[in-house]
């Protein structure tokens, strides 16, 4: 694959490494020269120096032959122009933008850029993975006809569940249990058969209507 | 806000974005052919500097706030405005608020300042009219050297 990322701090400069280390071909625009001499000597000569959002700089970074752009910049202004300029003038076929707030996903998606990431909720999730909170926890939305969100629920200790197996509850509809995860490890036998108990993690695919009763369920 | 003139049938609400060399020059300009102006800006010495310059006209009004979130922008009232002008010194910030204005709050009379020509016809494609400074400059610059 051919990709070209803006943004050559901690986030551009991981990206760029992966890639490299799976031979993809990358190259990193940045403004600021200093961030650029770091990544050169960290990952060689891959960086190019200008305005990012310029279609000459982007030209000279190989966007009309990148399968991928990514703009992973601190600036979500500078960012949202360098994919349109990817989309529109360079036809690359997916656009990755980096955003810190929800302010601007909207504009974002409708503007046709591919994927728009807030990292702070990418952090914020994995802070409250790492809290094992009892909550259930959005991991993946699933888009389709009728969409369905893939969740983690952590069972509390007052849970009404425990000491049952899962085939002798009453699901809402929807709902249905995947993967319990204990201690770290996942249970092989079939989950039908399982009997839960305090501080499993069940994976479970659901319409976001039963959020509620699930909670009231396992918590 | 303040209310419109009666007197003059032309004037229109004008939003412009940046309190910088050509925002507060413009909205002066405006101002004072009788259209009422709003200038938002998130520096609020750049505002203040505009309070002390137009001191008797109660058609400019000042906002602290910042024209790419749209918060800021319901609370200028953006959907009641005739004409939105991006004039920033930054191309991404203008590109950034001037599309909010169009696509989210349905602007028609959309201006984007800009001064890097590669960009312009990706706006244009949008129905956002684009100036490019640096174009001008340059142009009258020539003129100005074949003169002398």
């Amino acid at each position: 694959m051919n990709v070209v990322i803006f943004g050559a701090n901690e986030v551009g400069r991981s990206i760029a490494e992966w890639l490299l280390n799976d031979w993809h071909e990358v190259s990193i625009i940045d403004a600021d020269n200093f961030k650029l001499q770091d990544t050169e000597d960290e990952l060689g000569s891959i960086v190019v120096h200008g305005d990012p959002t310029s279609e000459e700089i982007l030209r000279l970074a190989g966007t009309g032959r990148a399968d991928i752009f990514i703009a992973s910049s601190r600036s979500e202004a500078d960012n949202m122009v360098c994919c349109q300029m990817a989309k529109e003038v360079f036809q690359v076929e997916k656009t990755i933008c980096l955003i810190y707030s929800e302010e601007n996903r909207s504009l974002f998606q409708l503007l046709g850029i591919d994927s728009v990431i807030n990292i702070t909720a990418v952090s914020l999730r994995s802070i409250q993975e790492n809290l094992n909170v009892d909550a259930i926890l959005p991991l993946m939305y699933i888009p389709g006809s009728t969409p369905a969100n893939l969740i983690s629920i952590r069972i509390a200790e007052d849970s009404e569940t425990i000491g049952e197996p899962l085939s002798n509850l009453t699901l809402p509809n929807g709902v249905s249990i995947k993967m319990i995860i204990r201690s770290g490890a996942i249970i092989e036998d079939s989950v039908e058969d399982t009997i839960l108990r305090s501080g499993d993690q069940v994976l479970a695919i659901t319409d976001s209507i039963n959020l509620d009763q699930l909670k009231e369920l396992f918590q | 806000m303040t209310s419109k003139q009666k007197n003059n049938p032309n004037d229109k609400k004008i939003v412009i974005v940046g309190c910088g060399t050509y925002g507060r020059s413009l909205a002066m300009a405006l101002a004072k052919s009788g259209n009422e102006v709003i200038i938002i800006d998130s520096n609020r010495t750049k505002l203040e500097s505009l309070s002390q310059l137009s001191l008797n006209s109660d058609l400019l009004v000042g906002f602290l706030g910042d024209a790419t979130i749209a918060a800021d922008l319901v609370n200028i009232d953006i959907v009641n405005s005739d004409l939105f002008i991006a004039t920033t010194s930054s191309d991404s910030i203008n590109a950034l608020a001037a599309q909010k204005a169009k696509l989210l709050f349905g602007i028609n009379n959309v201006i984007c300042l800009m001064s890097d020509k590669s960009k312009q016809s990706l706006y244009q494609k949008l129905g956002i009219r684009i100036v490019n400074h640096t174009e001008l400059t340059i142009e009258s610059l020539i003129t100005s050297s074949v003169e002398s």
